[in-house]
């Protein structure tokens, strides 16, 4: 039984950024972590029953081995639903640091808290 | 027929990103505004009324996009609980856009996001296909946070920021459970889903996913470790009031109606009613402990709904078919009185200039049909007989009868009673400063919504019958008990709020328990664990 | 960084005709080989920021990008409702013809919107999402 197989790998990708974003305190290592947990989400899903001999779904008749076009295609939408994520979260992240001064999420909480009263 | 249900989700999207467009310096441009909006409306109010129409007389109705085979291509079902929830989601948007059309200063862009925030929602409701509710979620969130920052000061930028933050990770979740099941199974449409997973043999497998789905499920319904992102996402300060309506009112619900198709898709599988019911419970209870020790007017309301979703919860965990009906019509209750509360809420803060709850004294001398209308919304909330409240909690006891549910229910409604006195003391009194003049005609909206209140209790079994095709009357004597019981509550509740509660300061307990945004995932991974160990115990 | 850096300069002035058919190219044959509309897109909104590397000052008309890509965006809503929700046969466009369309106006959005994001990061750095 093979252990480096594209499912096993992205499991461990996809939990160590969820383990960045329990740990990090710094609100882009949050971002990047989105980034690497998105990442791992593509390989899971396009790794589902591949095999070395498919051939790609474009222009293919006949008893061919051929790749499953569905999470190929999912998953360009979800590359496309990334990139509009990563871009709103950095330009709300430079709005943040103007306001606040500081790229902490605690720091942040207690300014947030102080100037709320 | 075929093709309206494209059309209601697409024509709220591209009539309003044409909206964004306008621009309304004058008084001109803000006419055009007014009726454009006002038109888009109530085309799509006659659309859902004939789809409600037609689904009561043939059955559901389901439309494959693109004219596929079922199950393979995308598809969009409307049986009778999805179609009665667009309905309401429509109806509530009218009124928050009416609300909105009468401020002071606006600007076409708020009405352009709130108009395709509506579409995505409709859209959130009517899908049958998981990665379809996926994509439709992301946008809505991306709209949202941008609605909460609208005003870029300090603290809504610290809310806008950690609800995108914790939505998208909760939807990374979602989406890498959504894998694990088309690895396993292959489909992706959820009717598709029970079909094969009634017969799949490998039921150990089916744990991980179902874990990983319900965690995001649970993180967008906000239920007890996991609400920590709602009341300042609902109740920031500089938001426009009707996306605190919106919010507090639909979009949370989407979250509670993902959870009840989930559950009906693996209901072959595992049996996890019991969790959902003491975390319905807890989750009540929390609620209503965090509102009562509250300063903000608004913060007392968005912790009261995370009271109420523990309680719908409960109803929905419950087993039996009248407490299902009871807890899915209390959505809809809840959708009225709340987004009624709110706007009224919004109408008092831009009058007095304050938030502050002990300092905003005497509205019914100030401002009468606003005070009015929250009064109303108060006693619909709470459960007083003849308002559409009591009909929904009576459904919900009805269902949990001999147990320990009966009186958990009551326990729940002291709570609320006593949260809602708190709220009702800046009813009476006197205030000495000047206020700002609120012409009458914002009231409006405020005022047909408590209105709405009162007729959905009094004509409960006209409406029930019309929206879900039952018919549900209650029982005369017990439905007496169940006033008597009101009264007897208000009393105990106010009792206790007079002399035992009021004397402490819970705010600074409440204070320190709040969660940051390394505690809000810390608690998901928790959730998750627990999850995964109390289904390889108890319910397999 | 206010002068010219010469290695640049000339360096972007041979590649970006290459970077240019390359992201055509990717585009074109979407339906035929990997790539089509969003990647060929992202590889076009290279050309618009080698340009600011090359001659960093603020001369691009941001506004006339943003009306393209409204335009471009409603276009592509307006294809596929009126083409295929409305089941008018496929005789009249055949498959083919509507991939390329489709590809064409996915990257044209995606090479517009991206060179927006980039030109408001570089333009107004923190100022007004809004402006």
């Amino acid at each position: 039984m093979e252990l480096i197989t594209g499912e096993n790998i992205s499991i461990l990708i996809f939990f160590a950024g969820f383990s960045g974003l329990m740990l990090k305190r710094n609100v882009i290592k949050s971002i990047i972590c989105i980034g690497i947990m998105q990442a791992a989400i593509i390989i899971f899903f396009l790794s589902s029953g591949l095999s070395p001999d498919n051939v790609p779904p474009i222009d293919a008749t006949g008893l061919q081995n051929v790749a499953d076009p569905l999470p190929q295609a999912l998953m360009i939408t979800d590359i496309v639903i990334g990139i509009g994520v990563t871009a709103m979260a950095l330009s709300l992240f430079i709005h943040m640091y103007h306001q606040f001064g500081t790229s902490d999420w605690e720091k942040a909480f207690k300014l947030r808290k102080d100037s709320e009263e | 027929m075929n093709n309206i249900l494209v059309y209601l989700v697409l024509f709220p999207i591209l009539t309003g990103s044409f909206l964004g467009l306008l621009k309304c310096n004058n008084t001109r441009k803000r006419k055009i505004l007014t009726i454009v909006t006002i038109f888009i409306q109530s085309l799509l109010l006659i659309g859902s009324l004939y789809v409600l129409t037609y689904v009561k007389d043939f059955g559901t109705t389901a439309q494959n996009i693109g004219n596929w085979p079922d199950f393979i291509g995308i598809t969009l079902k409307a049986d009778i609980y999805a179609v009665s929830f667009v309905l309401m989601s429509i109806s509530l948007f009218t009124f928050a856009i009416i609300y909105q059309l009468t401020e002071n200063d606006i600007e076409s862009r708020v009405f352009s996001l709130l108009i395709i925030l509506e579409g995505l929602i409709i859209g959130i409701f009517l899908s049958n296909d998981l990665f379809n509710i996926f994509v439709l979620i992301e946008v809505a969130t991306i709209v949202i946070s941008l609605l909460i920052m609208y005003k870029k000061d300090t603290i809504s930028t610290y809310d806008g920021m950690l609800y995108l933050l914790v939505n998208i990770a909760a939807m990374s979740l979602f989406l890498f459970g959504i894998g694990m099941l088309y690895k396993m199974t292959g489909v992706i449409d959820l009717t598709g889903l029970k079909d094969v997973l009634s017969v799949f043999p490998d039921k150990k497998a089916l744990i991980v996913p179902y874990g990983l789905m319900l965690t995001a499920v649970c993180l967008k319904s906000a239920v007890l470790p996991l609400f920590s992102w709602l009341p300042h996402a609902h109740a920031t300060p500089s938001a426009p009031s009707a996306i605190s309506a919106v919010l507090s009112g639909i979009y949370v619900k989407s979250g509670i109606y993902l959870f009840l198709r989930l559950q009906n898709v693996f209901s072959d599988v595992f049996d996890t009613y019991y969790l959902f019911l003491i975390l319905g419970f807890v989750t009540a209870v929390a609620g209503f402990m965090l509102a009562v020790s509250q300063k903000d007017i608004k913060l007392i309301l968005a912790y009261h709904t995370i009271s109420q979703i523990g309680m719908i919860m409960m109803g929905l965990s419950m087993n039996s078919e009248s407490a299902y009906l009871g807890a899915v019509y209390h959505i809809i209750n809840h959708a009225f009185f709340k987004s009624c509360l709110f706007l009224s809420a919004g109408l008092i803060i831009s009058a007095y200039k304050s938030r502050n709850v002990y300092k905003i004294k005497g509205v019914f001398k100030n401002m009468p049909i606003t005070a009015t209308a929250c009064v109303m919304a108060i006693l619909g909330i709470t459960g007083a007989p003849l308002f559409n409240g009591s009909i929904s909690k009576y459904w919900i006891s009805y269902g949990a009868k001999g147990g320990w549910a009966e009186y958990a229910l009551i326990l729940i409604n002291i709570g609320t009673m006593i949260s809602f006195i708190k709220y009702s003391g800046m009813l009476t009194g006197n205030y000495d400063s000047t206020l700002v003049k609120i012409s009458k005609k914002r009231s409006v909206p405020v005022l047909i919504l408590s209105v709405m209140c009162l007729l959905g209790g009094i004509l409960s079994e006209p409406i029930i019958s019309f929206l879900f095709n039952v018919q549900m009357s209650p029982n005369l004597l017990d439905y007496l008990e169940k006033s008597l019981l009101f009264f007897v509550s208000l009393g105990i509740a106010y009792l206790l709020y007079r002399y035992a509660i009021s004397k402490v300061n819970l705010y600074k307990i409440a204070s320190r328990l709040e969660l940051g945004f390394n505690g809000i995932c810390i608690s998901m991974g928790v959730f998750f664990l627990v999850m995964l160990l109390y289904i390889r115990i108890f319910a397999m | 960084m206010s002068d010219k850096s010469y290695l640049m300069s000339h360096f972007i002035g041979f590649m970006y005709p290459i970077i240019l058919l390359i992201g055509v190219y990717i585009i074109v044959n979407g339906h035929q080989s990997p790539g089509g509309g969003f990647h060929g897109g992202a590889v076009l909104a290279t050309v618009f920021i080698c340009r600011y590397l090359e001659n960093p000052n603020e001369d691009l008309r941001i506004h006339s990008l943003e009306i393209l890509e409204k335009l471009l965006f409603f276009l592509i809503l307006l294809l596929p409702v009126v083409l295929l929700f409305n089941n008018i046969s496929m005789s009249i466009i055949s498959n083919k013809l509507y991939l390329l369309i489709m590809n064409i106006l996915i990257g044209l959005k995606v090479c517009t919107g991206l060179s927006i994001i980039f030109y408001r990061f570089v333009f107004y750095e923190g100022g007004g999402i809004w402006n």
